[in-house]
């Protein structure tokens, strides 16, 4: 009986070794050295890529079969100011459609911003991610009311998060970013006027 | 006293040095973005030759191959090499991310490549989780929200054009479509900074 016990333990501990041994001696066991907050690698922005234009050449860009759903409702004061977009005639990429109070046309700073891109589902995944998942008409819905933004002319005019809503309908994904004077409730009345 | 007001002379230098902007964003380089429900959405990936551009202090230096998953944020994975104060401009591995939870800091590697070597940088996604790394050197992961990518680009970046990145050769672009790894099919140049000559889609040098 001891032997076996005997036995088991050096199975155990050769095991725990030979795991240990993996771990330390990896090659892709390489550890962090310093983080450097100050930096900032972004990738090349939308504005960089594709030329500003309207919202009536970004629409026409999209077919029947690829209708697209834009609010009908705007908090006071808000009009559409500029859209960009990566759609050709042979693709279709992200577009970003900017609303303004104050005639703002820089995507990093607009006070409504919607990105639309086509996407298969919600790109939040409810195990990692805190906020809010549900339903709005036929969208299927994320929102976090304190989203990290990078834009740092967004961080000067605003603070550094912004309510971030994400909208799910037809291989169609809809990103909402609103600054925070707008109410979560400007923003999901917002959300409501697009389903109609 | 003379040591005293060269001291304080000195300590001014440095604090007005110091606070000097550092501004990123002189870029070179290419993107990628597809047909309707693409990029394929599971990885980028790209051979990069070391240089080591000599370059005074205050400046960066940076290559890397990049997923954004949202031009909102914007949100973005990336792995690369790059040197800057921080690395007491010795060329260093690092990988980053941002997403709706902050930034991660370029977190810099101690280990780095060697100038004329080349190695393999890779973005891969499974589910919500990210691995980023160099093949055969490290490997990390995060996990992101947004998690699926909308773009890939590969870049050079730094904070100065006269900046001289001869040498530069990004080969064998590739994206993953679920566990197939292909060249990239397209590609478009960015119109600013640095330019490349161009070989086919999955392979640029200057």
């Amino acid at each position: 009986m001891k032997i076996r016990y005997l036995a088991m333990f050096v199975v155990v501990m050769l095991f725990a070794s030979y795991i240990g041994y993996r771990e330390f001696y990896s090659p892709l066991r390489e550890e962090d050295g310093p983080i450097d907050y100050e930096s900032k690698g972004i990738p090349v922005l939308m504005q960089d890529i594709v030329p500003k234009t309207t919202f009536e050449e970004v629409l026409s860009t999209y077919n029947k079969d690829a209708s697209i759903d834009l609010p009908t409702y705007l908090p006071c004061g808000f009009e559409p100011v500029a859209a960009y977009t990566q759609n050709t005639e042979e693709y279709v990429g992200t577009s970003l459609f900017l609303y303004s109070k104050d005639g703002i046309d820089e995507v990093s700073c607009v006070e409504l911003l919607i990105e639309v891109r086509p996407m298969a589902n919600l790109p939040f995944d409810p195990k990692v991610t805190s906020g809010v998942f549900t339903t709005i008409g036929e969208y299927d819905v994320y929102y976090n009311e304190k989203a990290s933004i990078g834009y740092e002319e967004y961080v000067e005019k605003y603070g550094e998060t912004a309510i971030l809503i994400s909208l799910q309908k037809n291989n169609l994904n809809y990103m909402i970013r609103a600054e925070p004077s707008i109410t979560l409730s400007e923003v999901l009345k917002i959300v409501e006027s697009m389903s109609q | 006293m003379y040591k005293r007001k060269l001291l304080v002379i000195g300590l001014l230098l440095v604090l007005g040095i110091s606070s000097i902007p550092i501004v990123l964003g002189k870029h070179g380089g290419y993107y990628y973005y597809g047909s309707t429900y693409s990029p394929p959405d599971d990885g980028v990936s790209a051979v990069i030759k070391t240089i080591n551009p000599s370059m005074s202090a205050g400046n960066q230096f940076y290559q890397w191959p990049s997923a954004v998953t949202s031009y909102t944020g914007p949100y973005w994975v990336q792995v690369g090499y790059g040197k800057s104060a921080t690395t007491s401009y010795a060329l260093k591995f690092y990988r980053e991310k941002w997403d709706i939870n902050g930034h991660s800091g370029v977190q810099w590697k101690t280990v780095g490549p060697t100038s004329g070597n080349t190695y393999h940088y890779y973005c891969e996604r499974s589910g919500s989780t990210w691995y980023v790394g160099v093949t055969n050197i490290f490997q990390n992961s995060y996990s992101l929200s947004p998690y699926v990518p909308v773009d890939y680009q590969a870049m050079t970046e730094s904070t100065d054009t006269a900046l001289s990145i001869a040498g530069s050769d990004f080969n064998e672009l590739s994206y993953k479509n679920g566990n197939d790894w292909n060249f990239w099919d397209r590609h478009l140049a960015l119109k600013t900074d640095y330019t490349f000559t161009e070989d086919g889609h999955y392979h640029w040098y200057k």
